[in-house]
């Protein structure tokens, strides 16, 4: 048993877990197994079986195949049903998706324009959008970014991100925080700003806030002269 | 002949703040500098004792315990121990380098009774501490024994001090009083009374010939020990909270509800200068070790340095010093005196060091901003009877012919290659022009971008860019004004002076760019400019993604507009070496730079 490599022997075992998941029908669950072993593209033949056009164009983005990336993308986009909601959260980082795949495959014009009108919508409904929503999109904003070498847009979708989540998402906040910092690596200062900023926002323990909140209750400033 | 005290009185009246004042969350109580004058502590309504670097407004470290405001601070004669009291009725001692408590004293067991003035003996035996019940307790460093109660006063002591020599402790408080303890006896030693002026700062000289006590009728009592004369110093328009003698026990300084500082001469009584900046009560003062600075805390939630270097210079000195820069005043005033040394009085580092205080600015700026003086030629302009000159730190031969008006920001726009022969060779290349003198008609507007995209590095090194640029441009004959240029645009501002280049430093945009509205007023500007103006020059220091996007906004005629109303330049930042600008950005400037920072490096290209 000792002899055994655990690793091939887990990415077998994802495998095989595909394979079973596509014969039963359940094609995002296969996918998933197929991600989970290290075969993007059997992933991705996986996902055009199903209705996730989200995670398959970020797939094939990421393996390189741009066209169909823009082609799922484009399909998404009519897609999406007229519910208010859901579909200016979709629609956003539809475009965007879109405006990357159309950038990496040199089509400058069209993916510019697909840009403008994400960004149009991005201002138009910050305002009117849970946070949590209004949070993602920023965030969508920063991995086009990323994709298209734009560190400007990186800087503003995230700190757009961080500020939309405050303080009553924290948890999202910190999230959003650590993938920003690993964005932002070579960025010395605004590296340490961000670590500055993670310490200030991390969760005390809870001994520590109960005895803050007693601090508070105490302090009434009943011996203060002045 | 002038006087001692006239020269003292002029001394004074150049005392200056040093850097912005540090900012707390809450009113500040109490201040004072470490034995080494290396920390600047401070306790405050938030409970926390603040531990800051001198030179610095960052705060360095924080001590939390006290579960009330902290009311005295106090360290021990080796600087390792700081005592503070506070109005939960604790005295905690605080390891200063470790920044944690050691030992936790009280003054109560069933309720709490605040404690005020704390002290440190100078043999470091001994700690005192008022007490609201009217009693002083003093506890022995080196034993945890119970302390010991000293009795007399009928009501708080706000305020303790031990003579320089350790054998008495004064105390005073709310009963009118300043009573002074023999320590080794551990008793009453004499009382001074003065009816209707509560005490509320008492202290000794460091010299031990004196004791001056602060009350709430206005006043200042100094009390000569040998023979027991009192003077009194009034000018305060207010209860004065704060007292304390410089290292040298000739100055006094004084903090007062008035809302003012006051510098005393002790030797004359007379008051010397009025410190002004603190928007509320003056609660605390104190010198530093070596009588170089001195700090104010105050209830609006800041703690001010005070920088008296110049007190300090010896009179011959003070007065070799004054007869310097008047002689240099008149030169400047008449430039045909010494016209060489007028054309070498460009804007040079130390020459911004004047405008600016640099030690004041961000460290991250700091650094960038004196690597890229050195990248930058020196440009100068000399305005001499019948005649202008233009000078730029330069290479043999004049290759650069054109317009003198269009030269200053064209100097910038040199190859690499070619600034740096320049700068290493140290050359200067003077261009001069004979006739008519130009009038003034000339303004350069250098233009910050601001937002969310500037965040970090790009963030300090834009202004330390504009710095820079200002330093090189700023005395060129022509105007130069200021923008920035973010979610919206800031009307010019002239940045040559203190506070506007603090402003430009602390300026913080919470949105990204927006590029339409920002150009028209931009380009309304330029409109009112061209009126008064017959050459209108921008620097634009910016992201080199600017204007990357077209979003909903028709830019195309306002950018060919602003074209035709001034000579625009840029100077691109990337944080990647290997980027070029954008074909967006290259279309808007058609003269620029890029300014490119990797690993801390800066390079210009």
């Amino acid at each position: 048993m000792e002899n055994i490599d655990h690793n091939l022997l887990k990415t077998e075992l994802w495998r095989r877990a595909a394979r079973h998941f596509a014969q039963a029908d359940l094609h995002s669950e296969s996918a998933a197994a197929w991600l989970a072993a290290g075969h993007n593209d059997e992933a991705i033949n996986a996902l055009l079986k199903t209705d996730d056009r989200a995670q398959t164009t970020a797939l094939l983005l990421k393996a390189g195949r741009y066209k169909e990336a823009a082609e799922q993308a484009r399909l998404w986009l009519k897609e999406i049903k007229p519910e208010p909601k859901r579909q200016s959260e979709e629609k956003i980082r539809a475009l965007l998706l879109l405006a990357t795949a159309l950038h990496l495959d040199l089509q400058p014009d069209q993916a510019l324009t697909a840009y403008d009108n994400a960004r149009e919508k991005l201002s138009q409904l910050s305002k009117e959008l849970p946070p949590l929503t209004n949070g993602k999109n920023w965030e969508a904003l920063a991995a086009y970014g990323v994709m298209v070498k734009r560190p400007d847009l990186v800087r503003l979708g995230y700190e757009k991100a961080l500020a939309t989540y405050g303080q009553t998402l924290n948890l999202q906040r910190l999230r959003a925080l650590e993938e920003y910092l690993e964005k932002v690596a070579d960025d010395f200062y605004l590296s340490q700003e961000l670590k500055e900023r993670r310490a200030d926002w991390q969760p005390k323990s809870t001994l520590k806030k109960e005895r803050e909140r007693l601090w508070e209750a105490v302090a009434e400033f009943e011996g203060d002269p002045r | 002949m002038t006087s001692l005290s006239t020269i003292l009185s002029e001394q004074a009246a150049q005392i200056t703040p040093q850097g912005t004042p540090v900012l707390h969350s809450e009113r500040v109580y109490c201040v004072t500098f470490s034995p080494d004058g290396r920390y600047l502590v401070s306790g405050s309504v938030n409970r926390q004792v603040n531990v800051w670097e001198v030179g610095t407004t960052e705060l360095s470290d924080y001590m939390r315990g006290h579960t009330k405001f902290v009311w005295s601070l106090a360290f021990s004669p080796d600087g390792k121990t700081l005592a503070s009291t506070s109005g939960d009725g604790t005295v905690f001692l605080w390891d200063i380098e470790k920044r944690c408590h050691f030992r936790i004293e009280e003054s109560h067991y069933a309720i709490v009774l605040p404690l005020y003035g704390v002290a440190y003996s100078p043999q470091n035996d001994y700690f005192a501490a008022g007490c609201a019940d009217g009693i002083v307790r003093l506890w022995s460093t080196t034993s945890k024994r119970p302390p010991w109660k000293l009795k007399g006063h009928k009501s708080e002591i706000y305020s303790v001090a031990f003579s320089p020599d350790g054998r008495f402790l004064a105390s005073g408080g709310n009963d009118s009083t300043v009573r002074i303890w023999n320590v080794a006896d551990k008793c009453e030693e004499e009382v001074l009374t003065r009816p209707g002026c509560r005490v509320t700062s008492v202290t000794f000289s460091p010299d031990g010939c004196l004791l001056a006590y602060a009350s709430t009728n206005t006043h200042i009592y100094i009390v000569n020990l040998a023979d027991g004369e009192s003077r009194i110093l009034s000018g305060h328009q207010g209860l004065v909270w704060s007292i304390a003698f410089s290292p040298d026990s000739r100055l006094l300084i004084s903090g007062a509800n008035d809302r003012s500082v006051r510098l005393w001469d002790v030797e004359s009584g007379q008051q010397i200068q009025i410190l002004e900046g603190h928007q509320d009560d003056v609660n605390s003062v104190a010198f530093s070790p070596d009588g170089l600075l001195a700090a104010s805390a105050s209830d609006d939630r800041t703690v001010r340095v005070w920088n008296l270097s110049l007190l300090n210079e010896r009179p011959e000195t003070y007065l070799r010093l004054v007869a310097k820069q008047k002689k240099e005043a008149a030169i400047d005033k008449n430039p045909d005196i010494c016209p060489k040394k007028h054309l070498d009085k460009s804007l040079d580092p130390d020459h911004l060091a004047e405008i600016i205080p640099l030690d004041s600015l961000p460290q991250a700026v700091t650094s960038l901003y004196s690597q890229l003086l050195t990248m930058t030629p020196k440009l100068t302009f000399a305005d001499h009877r019948g005649s202008q000159t233009y000078s730029c730190g330069g290479y043999h031969g004049l290759t650069h012919k054109g317009g003198l008006d269009n030269l200053a920001l064209s100097e910038h726009l040199y190859p690499e290659a070619l600034l740096q022969h320049r700068i290493l060779n140290r050359e200067a290349l003077y261009y001069g022009r004979e006739g008519e003198r130009e009038k003034r008609r000339r303004v350069t507007l250098i233009i910050t971008q601001s937002g969310l995209e500037m965040s970090g590095t790009t963030n300090h090194l834009a202004k330390a860019l504009t710095l820079a640029a200002i330093a090189r441009l700023g005395n060129l004959g022509g105007d130069l004004r200021h923008s920035f240029f973010g979610s919206s645009w800031t009307p010019p501002t002239d940045p040559l002076s203190p506070e506007s280049c603090q402003k430009l430093l602390s300026r913080q945009d919470n949105e990204g760019l927006n590029l339409k509205q920002p150009f028209a007023l931009l380009r309304d500007q330029l409109r009112i400019w061209q009126e008064s103006y017959h050459q209108i020059e921008t620097l634009w220091i910016i992201d080199r993604h600017f204007a990357a996007d077209r979003r909903s906004c028709n830019l195309k005629k306002i950018i060919q507009e602003i074209h035709n109303l001034s000579q625009h330049r840029a100077w691109f930042i990337s944080l990647n070496p290997n980027a070029a600008a954008p074909p967006s950005a290259k279309d808007l400037f058609h003269q620029h730079r890029q300014i490119v920072m990797q690993n801390n490096r800066i390079t210009m290209f």
